[in-house]
């Protein structure tokens, strides 16, 4: 489905404007600009969006009704079905998530010298990682350094993030490429062996590393390649629905659910990784998302209910350009790299109105703010957005350089006839990520003992706004980190295992009652809500 | 300008030098050759059956494709992609059921038009035995050789159709040009062994030897090949001989290169040449 | 209101089409995906369907239109429907495990065909390339292997999703997907130089060239993080 004859009408203003826009930068947002279109367009800021928790370690902490209401829904397991002290199986570590996080942890248990278990919902590999097209950040050049990307870091999240996080995040960065490098990873480089890097959404160095648009992909091809070729036990399409703890309250395995045969399995594990992922397919305030099908926060749920704390949940990272048309890409994620190859956002009236490498949250305020001072383009669907003026960057950088430098978004828009070499794309913020989620320390354990969370899954890190090229690099540090340290922990367990429970189910469940809180939602949902199983729509 | 296909083992075997040599040789005689944007292997063996169609796809897709790429033509070095792609033209000029049936899979029109062409065959046809003497800086006034062409290059006769397949003397033209003497033997048209070495060695190792020892009697000094299974062959029957036991087996450029006068002469040459062909261009243009 | 919701209201004012998801007819809106076909069929997708933008390879889809002989091939999440579509998945190919050390190979020319012995058996049918949904050339990277240019194999390659129709389709029971996995592997271990500016850094790390200064930033009060952040030098 290529452009209406009305959208081509308005393409013409964009044309019209390129040669004037051509070598002029749109000025920077001054730090109070950015304050004002943050508190004024930014969904984060929009108060009847949000509630406080009733129940658990954040009661009374902002949520977002949808997470909200998976939080507070009753357990779906049937406990009818298994007897918590019968495993089915028993390991040193056991991995829930079948991302590039997950696969991390794996990795370093098992170079540790643990038996470890993945279970993943869907397919190994199926996650945001494979989605990751932009690129990996990691201070490793000459004229970048450690301290100097923690500074981005920080800025990027407003100076919330938790300083040893980030600490943990930018020391470990130059070593998780070198391990990526020498597991065959194939980063885009010069012939001297050199990293080609660039520039990314508010960084001041550039150090976005990338294996052209495939990046994401690509790193989880390979890490995936050396889980298996270490024979690593990957068991798939089984969901953790529950964790399970030990007498003493610690994390001690998890139920699993097979999602085909509908059979439950109880892992008994010394120590326990959460690399779930996020909650994109909440689709919090009805924004598109350019999130996995797996998406659904069923970790945070797990976590939740055994006693660990969340963090930073009230805030939610809408990338600036999901794409508005046609509708069936509706908020597939246009990569950021699209932007740093020097691609800007234009109005209805061929005008820039911001400059195009601004944070994502500030970015995605100031395209709202334009769409809703009614200077957005309408798609037939409906859906409102600005133009991403792509073929600047053949204009910039010659002919041929969308093919080469993001072949996948190319081939996207081609198989629906729009040519980005030509036509601009048209595109409105997408729900991207969850900034939030369980609260961790630099070693990557939670408050709940023997629970290590690594990855989207987690909070802190990116405070309040993530920049582009930090998750993949988050997911990887932090899927060391936990993996190696629960390795170790398992080992310092040395054997002794009290019996397993799942009682703080039935505590949460009482607090739930307690709070007038009927049975409404089960949880953790595994796939989308389907509409009539989602409370937002019975309102 | 002719269509370039390596061959696998050629490729692959890189470090054997005879790839390189070959085209050293042709550019440094003004016979310029271009590597064919895509090809695959020719499977090796040319398909027997009459109504399998497989076995030709990857031959008639190369040879599409050089016409494609408007070449005068596909060179090879190697003796079974030779074979197969010789084979498999001769097929799809002769049999309309293979026209049609080939030409429906692969979505176009081939009737064998393209001419397929070995190394020794270009030095013959294009060169000729008069300008390669002319060529040769240091005559080979002391060796005796001994030309093996193996089977794929004589049989069939009607559909190879490279040299007399009882009596070649194609090799032997190329050795007197290098200034060299070729040998007369009397199994110089056996058989290798062929495959047989990778299920049955002692077979292959019987019959090879039996070649080699025939070289040696009338006197060689090396033996000289196109075909890389033989090569292979007559080496391994030789393995367990004391070094100065055996008997060299080169491929067939080794002597030519030497006579004329070493790789960087030729080198030197063959830019010359790519020199005078783009003056002339310009020229005519 | 969710993206789902909006589809099925939507498709009042649209044009709807038949189609056959394993043999049994469903009339959906023309505009939809196969996959958001199955879904508003009324499916639960489990598998084959994965990150729906077309990365991860889970929905592989075989169809044919009514009328054609020809079957076609695409994923699910990256094909619109069409009238009179018959159409099943393949969510999961039985490929056998090939696993091997990478730091045990050498990236030299046999390693590919040492590792998948297999692909000397291509008879260059092209089936594999006919069938990518990223119009990879399977069967010319394929080619690369066998004459052990592993880099050229690794370049070729570089967009598969690992959805693995090739290999589905490939009458020498070739893994393709496998082989050019392992081709980018050995590529980039093996044949591009190592990045020098990645020691360098990773040894001034481990020297502790940067602990003073992160410490001073990690106790910095938020206004001095600010003032240093607004008045950082870009590159």
């Amino acid at each position: 489905m290529s452009y209406t004859p009305e959208m081509r009408e308005l393409i013409k203003k964009v044309e019209a404007t390129r040669p004037q826009r051509l070598g002029h930068d749109y000025p920077r947002m001054t730090p109070e600009e950015k304050q004002d279109v943050l508190k004024n367009h930014h969904p984060d800021y929009i108060q009847e969006q949000f509630r406080e928790a009733k129940v658990g370690p954040n009661k009374g902490d902002r949520f977002p009704h949808e997470v909200a209401d998976i939080l507070e829904a009753y357990a779906r397991m049937d406990r009818s079905q298994f007897d918590v002290n019968q495993p089915d199986k028993e390991v040193d570590v056991l991995v829930i998530g079948g991302g590039g996080g997950g696969a991390a942890a794996s990795l370093m248990a098992h170079e540790a010298g643990a038996d470890v278990m993945m279970a993943t919902k869907l397919r190994f590999g199926d996650a945001n990682t494979v989605m990751a097209q932009g690129g990996i950040q990691a201070a490793d050049k000459p004229t970048d350094s450690p301290a100097i990307h923690y500074l981005d870091v920080m800025g990027g999240g407003h100076y919330t993030n938790i300083p040893e996080l980030v600490n943990a995040l930018v020391s470990d960065a130059p070593d998780v490429i070198r391990w990526l490098e020498k597991m065959g990873c194939m980063f885009d480089k010069d012939s001297s062996g050199n990293m080609k890097t660039k520039h990314g959404g508010g960084t001041s160095r550039m150090r976005m590393h990338s294996a052209r648009d495939y990046t994401g992909a690509e790193i989880m091809r390979t890490v995936r390649d050396e889980v298996i070729c270490r024979d690593i036990n990957v068991v798939e399409f089984c969901a953790a629905v529950e964790l399970l703890l030990d007498d003493n309250g610690k994390a001690a395995g998890a139920v699993l659910y097979n999602m085909e045969t509908e059979e439950y399995m109880v892992v008994k594990a010394k120590s326990v990784v959460l690399a779930t992922g996020g909650m994109g397919r909440l689709h919090t305030q009805n924004f598109p998302t350019s999130n996995h099908y797996g998406a659904t926060a069923d970790g945070l749920v797990l976590a939740y209910r055994a006693g660990a704390k969340l963090a930073f949940m009230d805030t939610v990272q809408y990338h600036p350009t999901g794409a508005s048309f046609p509708e069936q890409v509706e908020g597939f994620l246009i990569t950021e790299k699209v932007r740093g190859l020097g691609a800007t956002p234009i109005n209805v009236h061929g005008e820039q109105f911001v400059y195009h490498l601004e944070t994502r949250d500030v970015e995605a305020s100031a395209i709202i703010r334009e769409c809703a001072r009614g200077n957005g383009i309408k798609a037939p669907s409906g859906m409102a957005g600005v133009w991403l003026d792509s073929p600047m960057i053949e204009e910039l950088h010659g002919e041929g350089t969308i093919e080469k430098e993001v072949p996948a978004m190319y081939r996207q828009f081609a198989r629906f006839d729009v040519d980005i070499r030509k036509d601009p794309i048209l595109v409105y913020p997408t729900l991207h990520y969850q900034n939030g989620g369980v609260l961790i320390n630099d070693q990557a354990e939670s408050t709940l003992e023997n629970l290590f969370v690594a990855g989207e899954a987690s909070g802190g890190i990116h405070g309040r706004n993530r920049l582009m090229g930090n998750s993949l690099l988050d997911i990887l540090v932090m899927g060391r980190r936990a993996g190696r340290n629960a390795a170790a922990r398992a080992k310092d367990s040395n054997g002794q295992s009290g019996k397993l429970n799942v009682s703080h189910v039935d505590a949460f469940e009482k607090e739930l009652k307690e709070a007038g809180i009927d049975k409404q939602l089960l949880s953790p949902i595994l796939i989308p809500l389907p509409e009539k199983l989602n409370p937002r729509l019975k309102d | 300008m002719l269509g370039y296909y390596p061959g696998c083992t050629v490729r692959a075997q890189k470090e054997d030098g005879f790839e390189q040599e070959s085209l050293a040789i042709l550019a440094a005689l003004g016979i310029k050759a271009q590597e064919l944007e895509e090809w695959e292997c020719c499977g090796a063996v040319y398909p027997m059956a009459q109504d399998e169609y497989v076995g030709l796809l990857a031959s008639v897709r190369a040879l599409n494709q050089t016409e494609k790429e408007e070449k005068d033509g596909l060179l090879t070095l190697c003796s079974a992609c030779y074979h197969v792609l010789k084979r498999v033209n001769v097929r799809m000029k002769n049999d309309e059921e293979a026209q049609k049936r080939v030409g429906n899979y692969l979505e176009m029109d081939y009737k064998g038009q393209t001419e397929v062409y070995h190394l020794m065959e270009v030095l013959r046809d294009m060169v000729g035995m008069n300008s390669l003497k002319e060529a040769v800086t240091e005559p080979l006034k002391n060796e005796k050789i001994a030309s093996y062409y193996g089977c794929l290059f004589l049989r069939p006769q009607k559909e190879i159709n490279l040299v007399d397949g009882e009596n070649p003397q194609l090799m032997e033209d190329i050795v007197r040009a290098l200034g060299a003497e070729p040998v007369t033997y009397p199994y110089s048209t056996d058989c290798c062994g062929s495959y047989h070495t990778c299920q049955e060695e002692g077979v292959s190792r019987q019959m090879s030897l039996k070649l080699v020892e025939s070289a040696r009697r009338a006197g060689a000094t090396q033996m000289i090949t196109a075909c890389p299974l033989c090569k292979y062959n007559l080496e391994k029957c030789q393995e367990s001989m004391e070094k100065e036991e055996k008997l060299p087996i080169h491929y067939m450029t080794v002597p030519i290169v030497k006579a004329m006068g070493g790789m960087k002469t030729l080198e030197r040459k063959g830019e010359a040449h790519a020199y005078s062909a783009e003056n002339s261009s310009q020229s005519s243009a | 209101m969710t993206k789902d919701v909006k589809n099925q209201e939507k498709s009042q004012g649209q044009n709807m089409v038949d189609i056959y998801i394993m043999g049994k007819k469903y009339t959906v809106p023309d505009s939809l995906t196969i996959m958001k076909g199955f879904e508003y069929a009324g499916y639960t997708l489990i598998r084959g369907c994965g990150c729906r933008a077309g990365f991860c390879g889970a929905c592989s889809t075989v169809y044919r239109v009514a009328g054609d002989h020809e079957l076609k091939v695409g994923l699910a999440c990256q094909t619109k429907v069409e009238n009179d579509m018959y159409l099943t998945q393949i969510p999961f190919y039985p490929a056998h495990k090939v696993q091997y050390q990478l730091d045990e190979l050498q990236g030299d020319t046999d390693q590919l065909a040492e590792t998948f012995p297999e692909i000397t058996k291509c008879v260059g049918c092209n089936a594999c390339s006919n069938v990518c949904p990223q119009d990879i050339k399977v069967m010319k990277y394929i080619a690369h292997a066998i004459r052990g240019e592993i880099s050229k194999a690794a370049d070729e390659s570089f967009d598969c999703l690992m959805c693995g129709l090739c290999a589905t389709k490939c009458p020498a029971n070739i893994l393709q997907y496998k082989v050019a996995l392992l081709s980018r592997r050995l590529h980039s271990r093996y044949l591009v130089p190592g990045a020098e500016h990645l020691q360098d850094r990773l040894k001034e790390i481990e020297e502790g060239k940067y602990d003073a200064e992160m410490d001073q930033l990690m106790n910095a009060s938020r206004e001095e993080l600010v003032d240093k952040y607004n008045n950082r030098d870009i590159e």
